[in-house]
Formats: structure tokens, sequence, C-alpha cells
């Protein structure tokens, strides 16, 4: 069950994607997210998907990962799907005590749902194909500019790296310590709600106390290594944008401007 | 009777994902009601895998497992019903304790059995017993203990269970020589008192040939050997291949071979050593 958080997981490779910029490739994310919800037609979301299955097909990492990513928005799906189906007025079209469907609603709840899943495997794909190193870098030198008006950036990536780095291992722990407990007999899949949320005390109690140790150690280790918060810091790889990046970003800016085209023109 | 039977057991990791990885492949083994049976080998050899499976925690990809003659698989109630049969102590298990006071945590496991409150204050009166854990103990916070201690309130909480087939997945790792000696010594009276199965994952060669009676040595995840811990521990040379080590008094004895001293290479614990230069000097045995 827990195995199938990807968040913050990254599949090694060398294809044209894995080799684009950090940088590029969080701005194409954000340009992406930005055109799914300007491109309010469902030929714009075609587009998108089409943008999107090339990218997975040229990372090489498989659909299997990127449909794994969808599986824990699920029940957000369902519901967001639902309450778009439900309470968008409109023209009627089946009516059933209180509850009815409009024309309008049916439209909004597709819509709603391709937006979602179009934006969550968008984004898997940008953690995906780039190590969180690589990430955290990006994004302290894309904020650079704000350390202007002493907004502490080097101190945010760090701890972003450092959020991101323990995703996988936390994960991992959990994942532990639930199968401790249920080989003592712990139940974490049956029951209501109540039950359900009771039967991970066991799970949270240990959590919580082994993160705060493992913060402790990092914090001991870090300072052993003589951590001080980037002062004088030179960078070990320099990343430059290239041609590869240019090529990259055209072909995005094609794909998401024709997508968000659809909506004015036709 | 046999406790544990697998044949064909197969486990692969991150299926369908560039990390696939096969921890199980092809696995057979028949263990025997009552063995105590050491297992060995590498990191990543398979060992928490197969552990994991003789508690019904993960399914396998392929092949069966017979806990007492039952299919463990079957369907969800009947690895529900045959889990309430293996325990399985973790790696670390100190890390598993959450609630306010030690009695409570280990009365965890046997109020998941459904056991009435009086036989739940038996049992967590039993395991303190068994582990060695002062009654006043059982009043305080988990998190006050120490560490061998708290490794021994986590214990007591599995075997409160009252298991069939005892699992320890190195129960001494991070422990000094007196706590490892100790812990064990419980492991072995608890088998003793209720004539369960124990399986005792070790990467100490010592506290393997000091315990089981049966070896088994994992390989890339394939069994590499099971046998009576003589006839193991005598194919040396296949053991330091497989990147294992050898109980101290083994390496003495090789290396006395090696030099031209006549003395078997199958020796493992140290009394077996004095017993065996005892008739090579002409005198007799001091134990």
């Amino acid at each position: 069950m827990l195995k199938d958080i990807t968040i913050g997981q990254y599949f090694q490779g060398d294809s044209f994607i894995h080799r684009l910029d950090a940088r590029t490739k969080i701005l194409i994310a954000i340009a992406f997210i930005v055109s799914i919800f300007i491109a309010d037609s469902f030929i714009g979301f075609g587009i998108l998907t089409a943008f999107l299955v090339l990218v997975i097909a040229v990372s090489g990492i498989g659909f299997k990962p990127v449909i794994k990513s969808l599986k824990p928005i699920l029940f957000l799906v369902a519901f967001t799907g639902l309450i778009n189906l439900f309470f968008t007025q409109g023209e009627v079209l089946v009516k059933i005590w209180v509850i009815k469907i409009t024309k309008e609603g049916l439209v909004a709840a597709a819509k709603m749902i391709c937006r979602i899943i179009i934006l969550v495997a968008g984004t898997s794909m940008l953690t995906y194909t780039t190590s969180p190193l690589e990430l955290t870098d990006a994004i302290e030198r894309l904020l650079n500019p704000l350390k202007k008006i002493k907004l502490p950036v080097h101190e945010l990536a760090m701890m972003t790296t450092i959020a991101l780095r323990f995703i996988p291992t936390l994960v991992e722990e959990t994942e532990k310590i639930m199968n401790a407990q249920r080989a003592r007999g712990a139940d974490f899949d049956s029951g209501n709600i109540f039950t359900r949320i009771k039967a991970l005390v066991p799970v949270l109690v240990p959590m919580f106390i082994s993160s705060f140790r493992r913060a402790d150690d990092l914090a001991l280790a870090m300072e052993c290594r003589c951590y001080n918060s980037g002062v004088g810091k030179t960078k070990m790889t320099v990343t430059k944008f290239s041609h590869v990046d240019l090529t990259g970003a055209f072909v995005a800016i094609v794909f998401m401007a024709t997508a968000i085209l659809f909506r004015f023109v036709f | 009777m046999t406790a544990i039977e697998a044949s064909g057991l197969k486990y692969v990791y991150g299926v369908g994902t560039p990390y696939e990885m096969t921890a199980l492949d092809n696995f057979d083994i028949e263990i025997d009601s009552g063995d105590f049976v050491g297992i060995i080998g590498h990191t990543g050899s398979g060992k928490s895998t197969l552990m994991q499976l003789i508690d019904g925690l993960i399914k396998p990809a392929g092949g069966t497992l017979k806990i007492f003659g039952e299919d463990m698989f079957a369907d969800a109630k009947t690895t529900a019903r045959l889990r309430k049969k293996v325990g399985l102590v973790f790696q670390y298990p100190e890390y598993q304790l959450f609630e306010e006071t030690v009695e409570k945590d280990i009365a965890f496991g046997p109020k998941n059995l459904g056991l009435s409150e009086d036989e739940v204050y038996k049992r967590v009166r039993y395991a303190a017993q068994i582990t060695g854990l002062p009654e006043e103990y059982l009043q305080k916070s988990p998190f006050e203990l120490s560490g061998g201690e708290k490794r021994r309130a986590a214990i007591a909480g599995v075997i409160a269970m009252r298991p069939e087939i005892f699992i320890l997945d190195e129960p001494t790792a991070g422990l000094d020589p007196k706590g490892r000696d100790e812990i064990l010594a419980r492991v072995r009276e608890y088998r003793e008192d209720t004539g369960a199965t124990v399986l005792l994952v070790s990467h100490s060669m010592e506290d393997v040939t000091k315990n089981a009676s049966k070896v088994l040595v994992l390989c890339h995840g394939k069994k590499m050997m099971y046998g009576k811990v003589g006839e193991v521990f005598e194919r040396s040379k296949e053991l330091l291949n497989a990147g294992l080590d050898l109980p101290q008094i083994t390496k003495v004895f090789i290396e006395l071979k090696n030099r031209g001293v006549d003395v078997p290479t199958s020796v493992y614990t140290v009394n077996q050593a004095i017993e065996v230069l005892g008739k090579l000097s002409g005198g007799g045995s001091r134990a």
C-alpha cells in the first residue's frame, strides 16, 4: 500500500528528459500546470496528454510507475468528480429526489478529472526524471534573485532537499513498523474509519519518535561536517543551459500553446 | 511433524519498476517442529524476505508455503489464522514500542489475539518473567528503559502471543556481549518451556553455533546449505566463498590443520575443542 507512494522517487536514466537542466524542467512543469488550467477544452487536454505521453516515452521510465503514481489520488479524483457532478447548476439531465445531474455538471466533472490526472502524472514526471539534489539545486538557483529581499533561499533549498531525501526512508520505516505491528496481530485493513484511525496509533507513535531521533542524528552529523548554511560554498557541478534545453523548451511551448489556443480560437 | 514446508517459493521486489529484484528464488525447505534453526547469509541474501513470508506479511510471487501442513496463502482468513501461530521479532524491535507502559505494550499482541483480560494478564507476566523484566518495570514507560531492556520488552511483546514458530531477526544486533548472551538464553528458555520451533537470523556465527541445532545458509535468494551445525561448518571453503564468516574456533582448527596438526575441522564450539584437544594430548577432558 505504502509502496504506491512514489512522490520524490527518482528513476535513474540517461534519456533526453534526464539530460535536460533541472531548471528547464521545473519551468516547463510550472508552465504545464498553468496551461492545464487555461486550456479549458477536451482537445486541449488531449494535446497536453499527448505531450505527457511523449515525455514518458522519451524518458524510458515506462508507463507503469506513472500509473502507479495516480493510485493514491483516486479518492481525490472521485471526490472532486462527484462534487462537480452534483453541484453544478444547469440543464437537468437526470433527477432523483434532491440529487440532480446536469449536462454542465457532467462536463465540469469530466474536465476536473482530466485536469487532476494530467497534473499529477505531469508533475511526477519531474521528480521521476530529476534527482532530488538536482531539483533543489535548481530551485535554489531559480529563487536566487529573492536573496536580495533577505529570503533564506539556501536554507529553504536545504530543507527541501532533506525533506525529499527522507520521504523514501520514512516510507520504508513506516512499512517496517506496520509489518512489525501486523506481526503482533494489528489489523490496518478492516473496520470503519474510526477503528482504522485508532489502529494507526501503534504506527504513528514509533514514527514520531524515530523522526525526532533521525533529525537529531542528522543535525549532529551536519555539524560534525561543519555545515554553515552554505556561506562561501561553491558548487561541485555548475549546470548550464544547453541546446538540449532549447529543444526541450521549444517542444513543450509548441504543445502547450496549441492546447491553450484551442480554447480561444475554436 | 513439519512446522514449515516451502516449495518453489519465490519473491520479487518492485515488480514493474526499474528496481525489480528477485529476493527469493525457487526456495525449498522443510523445518521440523521444535527445531532451533540458525539462518545465515550476507546482506541481501533473502533472509528478511523469508522471515516475512513465513509470517504471511508478504505474498510470494510463486510456490507454496505450508505452516503445520496448511497452505499459508490459501486465502486471507487462513493467513490471519496461521499468522497467530508465528511470532516474528524484527530487527531493532525496540523501535516498535508505543504504549504508555511496558505492560500495555506487551499486552498489545495478546489483546489482538482476542484473549480474555485474565489470560492477557497471565501472558504479560509470563513474557516478562521469561525475558527477565522485573515486575516493577511493567508500570514504567517503555521509553524510560535502557537499550537492552527495551529490546527485551519488545521481544516479550511477541513471546506473550505464545508463538509456536518463533522467528528472531538479529535480536542481538547492537547489544553488548552480556546483553547478547542474556537475550539468547531467554529465547532458549522459551523454547524449552513451550517446545516452539525457533528461527534465528544472525550475522554472528558464535550466536548460531551456541544455540542452533541446524543451520540454513542463504546465498543470493537461494538455499545454499541446510543441515546440522557441524555438517554446515565443515564446508568452510564454500561458506568463505559465499562471503560468510566461520566461528572463530573453527578458524583456529582450520589453521591448526594447515600447520600439520591432525585435527578435524568440523569443530564449532569451545567445548568440542576442549574435548578434541584433550584427546590429542592424551589427557582427560577439562570440561
